[in-house]
């Protein structure tokens, strides 16, 4: 239409509207003006007053009919219609606060539990990442294949040639992520820094909030500039505005700042807090010929309308020509390899088990929200059947059928509106909850909150579900015929079987869904049991840690003597009964070294099995944890850097490696280390410990001593007599007094910390856990609202039978059966659906198959037992049901 | 189309259009009184004609309609879309009787 036409229109339409009542005043006065005249025209061709006015009548087809297609030509009644209705329904609605309040609780239940997922679902997943184009941003990581190592950092000249010869990619940066103190103030900060080219930030599209990044001119010439993040210009800098020009000194290095990046950007890792340019390494000159040390993350901006297949086509060839190009590093066993993989960046910033862990909630919190409407429609249904009199009374008096519909939806819209406004209220309130309550460690979950697509998604959701719930009562009740319900008025048998039927149609669908929900959450229940009651190989009580990082500048002698005299220090405080430490507490990676054992035959790379880790720990390390030591012995003090060199291997690692042997005496030299001949004698053997998370098998560990191969940063635990916590002053007192700027992190119990490795797993099973509990409360009520209701219906007959001489167990039979058959279907189809969804649930589980029989036959059994007692009291009731009364009752 | 026709000559109440129907064609068009209003609100509420409150001739109050800029424009739509459609269905019927 023509904008011309709406300048006419919607005056007169909001005129009708609004002025309703003069509008109508002049249709009125304007007809009833055309029949005087019409009459006195009859009169003057010589009628009578009485004949002339029933003429004109006539001639007008009913004078109110015509006002009301004159009000039709209007296409205003369709509003006023609603308007209407809404008041009818809220009048209806007030009428049966009962009713009202079940449905509106229960829908706003389902609503709100889906929009609050929904809203961490849209801030982790959905929203845009606050980078240009970011769907075109791939993180490329060198592949090892022969390791089965997938996302291994890259080498420089790797990185270089991939710049050089891909065709599929507009730009390519190169970033490393490493940890830095910042030593000038008091209180030495340690900091997550970047070290990258300079492409990097017009790569990602993200300009700097203040001052600018540095030029690749400033790159090449080694200019030692850095920009810092938002978080550490407000924490160190308050927000200042003159920033730009000062200088920061890192590890010892004076820097100087040109500008500040927003708190949104966060490559190469999260929550970094400075990037400076490559060269600042101290090595670069070397490190940026050495093909095979890996050193950092590529990201890649793919050209537009490439897609990631392309590019990683384009890569393999790249690779492929690389391994041509240098043969004796390819074949070199211990070299990484040259393969890629491509990694949508998107998937590499959320991480997979994230997504899938939030898609699986968000799975489960629509089927909850499916039975609390379906549990709505049933109720509507039998509300609508009991009012068919009303309606066919209605239809009587000549409404229509359409109408008729029209304004059920629009009583199912007002409650379905009313409970997703107060399910929204709940969302924000659960938000705000489950944000606390959740893993931190989530990118971008503080974010979610109740915003304009949240809010939109409610609303959608609600309109949507009371169209499609809303539709079942509507088209049943008035297909009714009008005459036979009016006839039937009270007793109502017509709508009953249908709405009998279609309502243990909608409880075997809730059946169904409960099933589903009840064995996810009945199989993470039984993997969570199993996972805490994994023995982790060490006593986890009464023992603190904390993670100390020195300085880079400093020599690994001085590492070590550091170490030791705050080892010694820790130790000295009364109430700590023992200390140890080890360069990384908890690992999260696959075995990585190789090892060449004397007089075996090399196991082939590539798997767990032949792969190992090591790690440098103190002589007291096992004794503070309580380690058991099977063979051997523990390190002591006599091996010390220059005595012979010496290992203690884990449980796991002895047969693999030495099947069938005593490992004790034996010698090993790792792969890496081609030259010399330095061959490790191990001295003992010690029992697994599960320091990656407690659901990985254990895997072949080595352990140094620290003295041998000191490290910069170390986990220490301490085991003390009384509550840990206690001690964390002292302990960090015991450290600092060694060195003042060394920074110490991480200060909390083992036990704590152990918590909070088992948080997101929790998180998922409570949450699930809960969901299933609204499912089978929601069907609960749902199979006692069907049989509540037939029996109801059907006191009448159930009066007749019994007059006829059947037994109060035979009507029982009757009344459960009915129930009964709906719930054993549901359930049914619901055990297929668990089998078929298996495959989703398979990653998050750990000691229980997805086909655990245990879960699936409980889970059976307990939702027959809910149904069963859920019909009991109708059923007794209708057992009770006198057949005199029954029949009087009319 | 013949209402708004009507209207271009010079706006009139609603029981004028209704005399001039009559008048002006006789008994072959027999628009009845009980559908003359809910056209004339239709035609209202598109925009082509516009109705005010007037005093009549003989002192009484009416409601008198008359055409609108919109309307004049469809009106020579319809106009012509007619002239085209009955001289096509004319030269079709001409064509018979040859």
């Amino acid at each position: 239409m023509r904008p011309e036409h709406w300048l006419y229109s919607i005056p007169l339409r909001l005129r009708s509207l609004f002025r309703w009542a003069q509008a109508d005043q002049e249709l009125d006065d304007e007809l009833r003006d055309h029949l005087e005249r019409k009459t006195e025209e009859y009169v003057a061709q010589g009628m009578t007053q009485e004949e002339a006015h029933r003429r004109a009548r006539l001639d007008l087809e009913g004078f109110e009919q015509t006002k009301e297609k004159c009000r039709d030509a209007r296409h205003v009644t369709w509003i006023q219609d609603l308007i209407q209705d809404l008041r009818f329904s809220l009048r209806m609605l007030r009428r049966s606060p009962g009713f009202t309040a079940v449905v509106v609780l229960t829908l706003a239940l389902g609503i709100g539990s889906t929009t609050a997922l929904y809203s961490m679902v849209e801030a982790v997943l959905l929203k845009p990442l606050p980078y240009y184009d970011a769907s075109r941003l791939a993180v490329l990581w060198t592949d090892n294949v022969r390791k089965n190592l997938h996302q291994e950092r890259t080498s420089y000249p790797n990185f270089e040639d991939w710049q050089k010869q891909n065709t599929t990619f507009e730009d390519m940066a190169f970033a490393s992520a490493f940890t830095v103190n910042l030593t000038a103030g008091e209180d030495p900060e340690h900091l997550l820094a970047g070290r990258t080219s300079a492409n990097l930030f017009s790569l990602m599209g993200v300009k700097p909030i203040l001052g600018r990044t540095f030029s690749s001119e400033e790159e090449n010439r080694g200019e030692r500039v850095i920009v810092v993040s938002q978080g550490l210009w407000q924490r160190s800098f308050d927000s200042s505005r003159d920033l730009v020009g000062k200088s920061l000194e890192v590890d010892g290095v004076r820097m100087s700042i040109i500008g500040v990046m927003p708190r949104s950007f966060e490559f190469p890792a999260r929550n970094v807090d400075l990037w400076e340019p490559l060269t600042v390494f101290p090595n670069w000159s070397a490190l940026k010929n050495k093909r095979n040390t890996p050193s950092g993350f590529v990201v890649g901006r793919l050209r537009a309308g490439v897609s990631f297949s392309q590019a990683q086509a384009d890569m393999d060839v790249i690779a492929a020509h690389l391994a041509r190009q240098y043969p004796e590093l390819a074949a070199n066993l211990d070299f990484f390899g040259f393969h890629v993989n491509m990694v949508p960046f998107s998937i590499y910033f959320t991480g997979r088990d994230v997504r899938s862990a939030l898609w699986l909630l968000f799975g489960a919190v629509v089927l909850v929200l499916f039975i609390a409407c379906t549990n709505v429609a049933s109720l509507l249904l039998s509300r609508s059947a009991s009012r068919s009199t009303e309606l066919a009374t209605r239809m009587a008096l000549g409404a229509g059928r359409k109408r008729v519909v029209r304004q059920l939806l629009t009583e199912t819209a007002v409650l379905y509106l009313a409970s997703g406004a107060l399910g929204t209220a709940l969302a924000a309130a659960a938000d705000r909850l489950l944000i606390r309550s959740v893993p931190t460690d989530i990118p971008r979950l503080h974010e979610a909150g109740v915003d304009f697509g949240v809010l939109s998604f409610a609303l959608g959701l609600s309109f949507l579900a009371a169209f499609i719930f809303g539709l079942f009562p509507a088209l049943t009740a008035p297909a009714t015929d009008p005459h036979w319900a009016l006839k039937q008025s009270g007793r109502l048998f017509s709508a009953t079987s249908t709405v009998v039927r279609l309502r243990s149609l909608l409880v075997t669908g809730e059946f169904a869904v409960a099933v589903i929900l009840l064995v996810g959450a009945g199989l993470l229940i039984r993997s969570f049991l199993r996972v805490q009651h994994v023995d982790p190989g060490f006593r986890s009580d009464h023992v603190l840690t904390v993670r100390v990082v020195q300085s880079k500048l400093k020599s690994e002698t001085k590492w070590r003597d550091f170490y030791e005299q705050a080892l010694r220090n820790i130790r000295a405080i009364p109430g700590v009964e023992a200390v140890g430490a080890i360069d990384n507490f908890f690992f999260a990676s696959f075995p990585d070294e190789t090892v060449i054992v004397e007089g075996h035959p090399p196991l082939p790379p590539g798997t767990s099995l032949s792969q190992v880790t090591d790690d440098g720990i103190s002589p007291g390390y096992f004794q503070a944890l309580e380690v058991p030591l099977l063979r051997g012995r523990f390190f002591t003090e006599q091996d010390g850097p220059t005595s012979a060199p010496a290992a203690i291997i884990n449980a796991t690692m002895s047969p693999r490696f030495w099947p069938g042997e005593d490992p004790v005496g034996k010698r090993f030299k790792f792969a890496y280390e081609t030259e010399g001949d330095r061959w490790i004698t191990i001295v003992g053997v010690v029992g697994d410990m599960h320091r990656d998370r407690l659901t990985r098998d254990p895997v072949s560990e080595i352990f140094l001593p620290l003295s041998q191969h000191p490290a910069r940063g170390m986990d220490l635990v301490a085991r003390t007599s009384a509550d840990p916590r206690s001690f964390a002053t002292a302990v960090r007192g015991a450290i600092r007094s060694v060195d003042k700027t060394a920074p110490v992190l991480n200060v909390s119990t083992l036990e704590d910390a152990l918590r909070d490795q088992l948080a997101p797993t929790r998180f998922q099973t409570l949450l699930l856990s809960l969901f299933s509990s609204l499912a089978v409360l929601l069907s609960a009520i749902g199979i006692y609202g069907l049989i509540f209701y037939s029996v109801t219906q059907r006191t009448h007959e159930i009066g007749i039978r019994m007059a006829l001489g059947a037994r109060p167990v035979q009507v029982f039979r009757l009344v459960v059966g009915e129930g009964g058959r709906a719930v054993l279907l549901g359930i049914a189809i619901g055990i297929g659906g668990a089998l078929s969804i298996e495959r989703v649930l398979r990653n998050e589980l750990f000691g229980v198959t997805a086909t655990d029989p245990v879960t699936f036959v409980a889970v059976t059994v307990l939702l027959c037992f809910v149904a069963f007692a859920a019909c009991y009291v109708p059923a007794c009731r209708a057992m009770h049901v006198d057949p005199m009364v029954a029949l009087r009752y009319e | 189309m013949l209402l708004l026709k009507f209207l271009a000559l010079e706006p009139m109440n609603g029981f004028a259009v209704s005399q001039r129907l009559k008048q002006v064609s006789g008994d072959v068009l027999q628009v009845s009184d009980g559908s003359l209003y809910p056209a004339l609100h239709k035609l209202e509420q598109e925009g082509w004609i516009t109705a005010e409150w007037k005093t009549s001739e003989y002192g009484r109050r009416a409601k008198y309609y008359s055409l609108t800029r919109l309307g004049r424009r469809q009106l020579e739509k319809e106009a012509d879309n007619w002239g085209r459609l009955s001289s096509a269905i004319s030269r079709v019927i001409k064509l018979k009787e040859a």
